[in-house]
């Protein structure tokens, strides 16, 4: 029985009693769900909500089309100021700095207001939904330019040394020596950061941008559901979120068996 | 070779590591510098290698004055071989892609030309059936001669050991120091920074002795052990020769 449940750190644990305790586990979480709803007592209607569904399909794809747009935009932000950072030109470090601090420092929710005051009032309706993107990616852009920064200071002093020793330029090192090295320590958090940018993108639906948690407030409000509305949106996000965890853990691993 | 040295100074956080060193070596094949540890010895190697940076003074090679500006010194370092320590190979690619990259990429060979090369310089080593391997999956020796081999490759004008066996076991020594007394029957130009005081006495034409950041004397290599001049010397060769 013990071996059934419990693990044992000097031998791999069986494909079989993982699915048990996966199983086991999911019927507590589920038990537990299903207690705290009977307590509720709450009626479950799906019908009106399901009236709604092009609604929801419309939003999840809006979120996908979002994510899609920043990732890659604050892919190239995070790579620029983690350069800018490591620029002999001094007043560029400082300027990378200010603006990874601030970034970091301050709600997701308030940035959106602050660059939506300044900048995206003058924007017609068409281009919200691409400011949502580049709000988004300038936010999500300081956290990949701090990943990529420990990246490439991941790479020991003495590789830098032998690049110098053979006569590479500062780009070349860059792009032979301390890039492939510095990936490696990179994918992992990045692709978790990826994650943290498909959930993030809800917070878009304060400017009215028709993403899949505007979808699902909107479902709320005319039909009077909560659970209802909202249940397909945790699962729609997580149809999103779920891969790329899964897909970390595996990138976690490779890193730590190659080096 | 010919390696001339005037008034080189250079001062890490206050403490002179090379103090004042002047030094004509005259003409010669092959040079090592021996020495206490904190002596300055790997220092003076890292600025002939053009890696460090003199306060003062001015280091010539084969009549040449090394320009301690970026452009002229990257210059300098592609007709160098530096081996270092901790062989500092690449350790993302294989010990052939580690010959290769500098080939193709620093000299401008083609892939092919720089593959053929890469080739000949491991199965001289005898470490052709290592060629796809990664740094992690060779043992310390063969690194440190896949270091060697990619530091010949680019032929270079003056090879640079920098305590080329001191992270390796004896037997891996053995290995090393049999490919670096083979470069030096082929009449390469080489200078060894090195605690294997039988080696440095069988492979270097001249030794100098370097100590507090001065050279306190050089003379040819049997000279040097069987008479020192200095105090300085006779001590540390009899301390380090004892056992």
């Amino acid at each position: 029985m013990r071996a059934l449940f419990f693990a044992d750190d000097r031998q791999p644990v069986s494909g079989l009693v993982r699915s048990a305790s996966f199983a086991l586990a999911l019927v507590v979480l589920g038990g537990v769900c299903i207690g705290a709803f009977s307590l509720l007592s709450y009626h479950w209607a799906w019908q009106p909500v399901l009236n709604y569904w092009r609604l929801f399909e419309e939003g999840w794809l809006a979120t996908l089309a979002i994510a899609g747009l920043a990732l890659p935009l604050s892919c190239l932000l995070g790579l620029a100021f983690a350069l800018a950072r490591r620029s002999r030109f001094l007043p560029l470090r400082d300027v990378a700095r200010i603006y990874v601090e601030i970034t970091r420092g301050t709600p997701l929710l308030v940035q959106i207001y602050f660059y939506w005051y300044i900048f995206g009032q003058q924007l017609s309706r068409d281009f919200r939904f691409l400011a949502g993107a580049l709000i988004l990616a300038l936010f999500s852009g300081a956290y990949i330019s701090e990943i990529i920064r420990a990246g490439i200071e991941g790479v020991g002093q003495s590789q830098l040394e032998s690049a110098r020793a053979i006569g590479f330029t500062r780009r070349q090192t860059y792009r032979y020596v301390i890039f492939p090295q510095a990936i490696r320590q990179i994918l992992p958090p990045l692709a978790g950061q990826f994650a943290s940018i498909i959930k993030d993108s809800s917070l878009l639906s304060v400017l009215g941008i028709a993403e899949f948690s505007l979808a699902a407030s909107q479902v709320n409000a005319f039909t009077y559901s909560a659970f209802e509305s909202y249940l397909p949106v945790a699962v729609g996000y997580l149809i999103l979120t779920l891969p790329i965890s899964l897909w970390t853990q595996s990138l976690e691993k490779s890193a730590r068996f190659e080096t | 070779m010919h390696l001339t040295l005037s008034k080189v100074t250079k001062t890490f956080a206050g403490h002179r590591v090379i103090d004042d060193l002047t030094a004509d070596f005259g003409e010669l094949r092959s040079l090592a510098l021996i020495g206490p540890s904190g002596g300055g010895k790997s220092t003076l190697l890292r600025i002939i290698a053009g890696l460090e940076n003199p306060d003062f003074g001015t280091v010539a090679l084969n009549g040449e004055t090394v320009c301690f500006d970026e452009p002229a010194l990257r210059e300098h370092r592609r007709h160098l071989g530096v081996v270092f320590q901790a062989f500092n190979l690449f350790p993302h690619l294989t010990a052939l892609a580690n010959i290769t990259l500098p080939l193709e990429k620093v000299h401008g060979l083609s892939p092919a030309e720089a593959e053929h090369i890469a080739v000949e310089s491991l199965r001289r080593f005898a470490l052709a059936d290592h060629a796809h391997k990664r740094p992690a999956e060779l043992s310390g020796g063969q690194k440190q001669r896949v270091a060697i081999a990619r530091a010949i490759a680019i032929k270079p004008r003056l090879l640079l050991f920098d305590e080329p066996t001191s992270a390796l076991d004896p037997e891996m020594t053995a290995e090393v120091l049999d490919v670096i007394d083979e470069l030096k029957n082929e009449g390469r130009d080489f200078l060894l920074v090195t605690h294997e005081m039988g080696f440095a006495r069988h492979v270097a034409d001249r030794v100098a002795f370097l100590a507090d950041g001065r050279i306190v004397e050089h003379a040819p290599a049997a000279e040097l052990f069987a008479t020192p001049q200095s105090a300085a010397c006779r001590d540390f060769l009899a301390r380090i020769l004892r056992y």
